[in-house]
């Protein structure tokens, strides 16, 4: 059985304009599948449809099934429990995707807490642990930083942290390094790949950058103003894109390539 | 050698000029809240004292009528011979209980609407949103004299009327913030990770609206002061002999000629509470919030 089944999903603005238009894919448990498509593509909308929690005034209509739950038109009551346990995300920018009041560690407590029923000491040597499986350097210090204290890489691992806390069987990360510079997204990307190939865990990868998505999945759904424009392996895509669209990101992905091969290279010897 | 050296002196200037005026700043701020904890706490400290002892009953008229200060009278006495510095004691007791009760009362019911509002999109909110501005456009100081003309003037019926009217103004404004705050892409995380409504206003909604509502809540602190000291001026307030400085002020009124100093006494310990809460407020806000520090 699939893990995630979305067939002829439609998502309708207030002012009825579609903005994801008929887009069906399925995801197999520990399948990986890139969304690719420029800025308002609705690749975003897709993804926050998976879990019923699109902006508000959209409207899904179609059928996304999670787990084996219908989510579109299912109530909010249902879909809280779903959340986290079966699927969670990471998003683009970590500083706004932190409370910036709330001390780091507190805030990883809380999903660990939930979804894994630590309390008192075993919690905070769980936070700790959390913190140490996304390869940060001191994680006491970070635990009691707050986001604006430590560097855009770190939030972005602290998020990836509180991502898998749930243990969720599907991870969707939403642009998760476009915010990083070039060094910093290829340690985080290859930090995200050990972690969900070690979990098994299936991932949605949504980029606008192909070259990003090649490194992550290797099948990948290209979207353009809210409709599915082509599908297939991505090798496939950069070798021989069917669509014009296609083939521009095709040719994105070698200038990222080559900037991401620089950068490693530059890492590299240190 | 010039590469080098540039980095170095922008740092020199920046740290020359940066700090000293930074802490020039932080030094007014500091003396603000000095100058506000000695204020409100000697005030606070008087109206705690109150409660345990006076130097004379309020309703002893043994004294001499409008006796000047002295040993016996520390402030003198009023009118009726009572002795006037027992009763700004007692003032200072019914200032602090109206001005807290009326905030208290304000934030349990303003926050809880304005989080619904804020909540609620669409009509409801709409409908809410209009009510409060309709509540707003009646001055606090005219809505409460409606309910204690209604209720009958006792403090409990003064303190619940001002946070009454007060409790718009309160509505408003955390609607608008909870509506920021809900904005927020940490909001939609906490969602993802499948967080209750419930935790998330606790968690995040909470923590983040509290920062710019408590300083309004502390602001109207000083409106409720003054508001109840203008009604009892008008004879709405606490009835004597617990009488509040309003009333003081307004029974030294026949006599200010002769004996200034029964309306100048509450009318200084009045300012002086206004003034050093808001100085407070004012060095409090910039210790409690760490992102501007």
């Amino acid at each position: 059985m699939n893990l995630l089944e979305v067939s002829s999903l439609r998502v309708m603005s207030p002012d009825g304009v579609y903005r994801v238009r008929d887009v069906s894919f399925t995801v197999a448990p520990g399948e990986r599948l890139g969304l690719i498509g420029e800025s308002g593509s609705g690749k975003s909308l897709t993804a926050f449809a998976v879990i019923g929690l699109l902006p508000a005034g959209l409207q899904a209509t179609g059928s996304v099934m999670l787990g084996g739950t219908e989510v579109v038109g299912a109530p909010e009551k249902s879909l809280v429990p779903m959340r986290g346990r079966l699927c969670s995300f990471i998003f683009q920018e970590p500083l706004t995707a932190l409370d910036p009041l709330m001390r780091l560690g507190r805030q990883l407590a809380e999903p660990i807490a939930r979804h894994q029923g630590h309390r008192g000491s075993a919690l905070k040597r769980a936070v700790l642990d959390a913190l140490d499986e996304v390869h940060l350097p001191e994680p006491e210090r970070i635990a009691n930083s707050r986001s604006y204290e430590i560097s855009g890489g770190q939030r972005q691992r602290v998020a990836i942290a509180m991502a898998l806390a749930c243990r969720p069987k599907l991870l969707i990360a939403d642009e998760p390094t476009t915010a990083l510079d070039v060094t910093v997204q290829a340690e985080v990307l290859a930090l995200l790949d050990h972690l969900v190939g070690d979990r098994d865990m299936a991932m949605i990868f949504v980029s606008h950058d192909l070259a990003v998505v090649s490194r992550m999945t290797d099948q990948a759904l290209v979207m353009r103003s809210g409709e599915a424009v082509e599908k297939g392996s991505i090798p496939n895509l950069l070798a021989s894109p069917q669509h014009p669209y296609t083939a521009e990101f095709a040719a994105g992905a070698r200038r990222t390539e080559a900037a991401f091969a620089a950068a490693l290279a530059q890492a590299r010897p240190e | 050698m010039t590469g080098a050296n540039r980095p170095a002196t922008s740092a020199e200037t920046t740290r020359d000029g940066a700090v000293p005026s930074g802490g020039r700043a932080r030094n007014r701020r500091s003396l603000a809240l000095i100058v506000g904890l000695v204020l409100v706490g000697a005030i606070a400290l008087v109206a705690l004292l109150s409660i345990f002892w006076l130097p004379f009953d309020p309703s002893d008229t043994t004294g001499g009528r409008l006796e000047g200060p002295g040993l016996a009278h520390w402030l003198g006495t009023d009118r009726l011979g009572r002795d006037l510095f027992t009763q700004v004691m007692i003032g200072a007791r019914i200032a602090l209980v109206a001005g807290i009760g009326a905030v208290g009362v304000g934030a349990a019911i303003g926050m809880p609407v304005g989080l619904s509002a804020a909540f609620a999109a669409g009509w409801v909110d709409d409908t809410m949103s209009a009510a409060m501005d309709i509540l707003i456009a009646f001055p606090v100081l005219l809505l409460a004299m409606l309910i204690v003309a209604v209720q009958g003037a006792s403090l409990a019926t003064v303190t619940v009327a001002i946070g009454l009217s007060m409790s718009a103004i309160v509505a408003r404004l955390t609607r608008v913030v909870a509506k920021r705050v809900l904005a927020q892409q940490y909001i939609t995380a906490a969602r993802t990770s499948g967080t209750s409504w419930l935790s998330i206003v606790r968690q995040h909604v909470l923590p983040n609206i509290w920062p710019t509502v408590s300083v309004n809540l502390a602001s109207q602190f000083g409106v409720a002061v003054l508001a109840e000291a203008s009604l009892s001026y008008l004879g709405l307030g606490a009835p004597p002999p617990n009488s509040s400085w309003g009333r003081l002020l307004q029974e030294a009124q026949s006599t200010v000629v002769t004996a200034p100093l029964g309306a100048v006494a509450p009318g200084i310990a009045l300012v002086a509470l206004v003034i050093g809460v808001n100085l407070l407020i004012d060095g409090l806000r910039d210790i409690a919030d760490p992102i501007q520090n």
